[in-house]
């Protein structure tokens, strides 16, 4: 009788583990999902940046307009941080460190390395990332 | 054909599709060759006639009412639907998703091959650019095939929840049993919803997931096929399915399961020989190849497990000699490849740069106990997982008391020896910051072990449907 009791329990808590697994899912699964998606579609460097609290969204959307897709930007600093969500959000550019390439090349690989007028000067772009914002420089 | 049985054999059509592609896809980039766009259709048209020749033995059980298997069918297609809807509206929408897999599957949609910049050239910005390559690779071939390649996300969720439900059914379940483990599997919080390792986040962790889970499924019913396959995919997914092949391996080796151990070292070395060249050709760009010293090594692995086991069953060697034994076996499974990864790979990348500094472990040996209570928080206490950690475990104890035996040995061993590589990441890890690490990895790794929890609950309960369910035996009948 115990016994039959304890196993009705263990079926029980798997009655409760899929009740609240299920009625989770039009809140916290569909609906958040729809929200996520939403506010993706928006602004994907603003979503990924300012949504982790890293600054540089402005600067991913000022590249996107100004720097064209079959080029190299040169970058430096910080390996890990902002600066890992720059190859998917200006993709087909590649980033490449400028201790390979500095930025008095012209070229990279076959691409053009980026060059811009920024803040009053011209030259080569060179993104500078740390572990919470992403700049650019222009050398 | 029961519906049990057409699950089974497209969920064995489904791995061996992703071992056939995966694995020559894999060969032909390892050969610095171009993947041609037909290996897909031709890989997975490979899998479904072999798998429609699969013959097993199915137990003599109620496959329940159909409106109970309806009924299921129509929540985990929600659930898929939901998935599908997160994978295709976007690419990825968490920070590993979009900065590691989804700019390799980009560029490996382009061009199916390694010979381009982006995976050759150091100085381009590639993040972790030793990691296996089977995920980005299908999604790029499904990519230029189809044009949505991330329909793979919803296809590893049915594949799991596929799992479970036919591993209860052939564990000796009702049809009701299998249904419910099913449905607990897919509306699972973490890996259904939309969070980092969850299956449309774009991460690897709930493809591992699948493979774990398969192996899971193996271990319970036996079954050489999916511990073969489950095991090859582990490590052609994610570095971690390295030590996890290597666990299941000694155990194996230490029950001294000869036909399973076959089957498991095959997947796994077979595994290793594809991926841990590759890996090193990532690394050096294409310089130098490793391949004959790999095959060599993983060739003389193959015989010491293979030569030692049958030299033991000779000998009639019982588990305590096989213990004594396994002072040498253990450290040859567990640590000598990630050590060879360390070893062939970038030592200041993914695992290398956990295994650069062993003794970082033993200098933080008093955090043990804070990583042993986050896994419970986590794990537990935080609602991510609902009751997937704590119902294997109550049911276990239950089964125990109540037949006075443990159901599915094989595969609780298998959980509990690989239960350490869940606390290893934090004892070597180069990140210092516990807190934030215990956060942002622990749910990943559980990931991994949340179909195996379903399965070792359904292993649990369907020992309890057997017993109903049998039919009465000659003893029985004398009984009688």
């Amino acid at each position: 009788m115990k016994r039959d009791w304890l196993t009705a329990t263990v079926w029980l808590l798997l009655v409760v583990h899929i009740v609240w697994g299920a009625a989770r899912l039009p809140t916290r699964v569909a609906q958040r999902r729809s929200e996520e998606i939403a506010l993706y579609r928006r602004d994907p460097a603003a979503f990924f940046l300012d949504g982790d609290h890293l600054r540089g969204a402005e600067v991913v959307h000022w590249l996107q307009q100004n720097v064209p897709p079959d080029s190299v930007l040169l970058w430096h600093g910080d390996y890990a941080g902002a600066i890992e969500f720059v190859p998917a959000l200006l993709l087909p550019r590649l980033l490449v460190s400028d201790a390979v390439c500095p930025p008095e090349r012209v070229s990279y690989a076959g691409r053009q390395v980026a060059r811009g007028s920024r803040g009053g000067r011209t030259g080569t772009l060179v993104l500078v990332g740390s572990r919470d914002a992403i700049t650019l420089e222009v050398r | 054909m029961t519906a049990g049985a057409l699950l089974d054999r497209a969920i064995v059509a489904m791995l061996i599709a992703l071992a056939v592609v995966g694995g020559s896809a894999l060969a032909v980039l390892a050969a610095h060759g171009t993947v041609p766009d037909w290996l897909l259709p031709a890989g997975v048209a490979i899998a479904v006639v072999v798998a429609m020749r699969r013959c097993i033995a199915w137990p003599p059980v109620s496959s329940g009412r159909p409106v109970e298997w309806l009924l299921a069918l129509a929540i985990v297609l929600a659930c898929a639907s939901s998935i599908g809807y997160g994978a295709l509206a976007t690419p990825s929408r968490h920070w590993d998703g979009a900065c590691v897999w989804d700019v390799k599957t980009w560029w490996l949609t382009q061009t199916p091959s390694l010979q381009q910049p982006f995976f050759r050239d150091g100085a381009v910005y590639c993040h972790s650019r030793d990691y296996p390559l089977l995920q980005p690779l299908l999604i790029g071939l499904g990519e230029r095939l189809l044009g949505g390649g991330r329909v793979l996300f919803p296809l590893l969720f049915l594949l799991q929840t596929g799992l479970v439900g036919v591993a209860a059914l052939r564990a000796g379940g009702r049809g009701r049993t299998a249904c419910l483990l099913a449905v607990a599997c897919a509306v699972t919080p973490w890996t259904t919803g939309t969070n980092a390792g969850s299956f449309d986040s774009g991460y690897a962790d709930a493809f591992l997931g699948c493979c774990v889970t398969a192996v899971a499924a193996g271990l319970l019913l036996a079954d050489r096929t999916l511990l073969l396959l489950g095991t090859f995919l582990l490590l052609l997914v994610k570095p971690e399915g390295l030590p996890y092949g290597g666990v299941l391996v000694l155990l194996l080796w230490l029950r001294g399961e000869t036909v399973l151990l076959r089957a498991a070292a095959a997947g796994w070395l077979g595994g290793a020989i594809l991926w841990l060249p590759l890996q090193h050709d990532l690394h050096v760009a294409g310089q130098s190849a490793v391949w004959w010293p790999v095959a060599g090594g993983v060739l003389a692995l193959a015989l010491l497990l293979l030569g030692s086991d049958a030299l033991l069953h000779r000998r009639g060697a019982r588990l305590r000699t096989r213990a004594i034994a396994a002072v040498v076996v253990a450290p040859l499974c567990v640590l000598a490849p990630p050590l060879l990864m360390l070893e062939l790979g970038d030592a200041t990348a993914s695992m290398g740069s956990f295994l650069q500094v062993p003794g970082r472990a033993l200098a933080r040996l008093s955090w043990l106990p804070a990583v042993v209570g986050g896994s419970a928080e986590f794990g537990l206490l935080r609602g991510g997982f609902g009751l997937t950690f704590l119902l294997p475990i109550v049911a276990l104890l239950v089964a125990r008391w109540r037949d006075g035996a443990l159901p599915a040995p094989r595969l609780c061993w298998f959980v509990l020896l690989a239960a350490p590589l869940l606390l290893a990441p934090f004892l070597l890890s180069p990140i210092d910051d516990l807190a934030h690490h215990l956060r942002s990895r622990l749910p990943r790794l559980f990931v991994h072990w949340a179909g195996a929890m379903w399965i070792l609950t359904g292993a649990a309960l369907c020992g309890r449907d057997r017993q109903v369910f049998s039919p009465p035996t000659a003893r029985d009948a004398t009984a009688a």
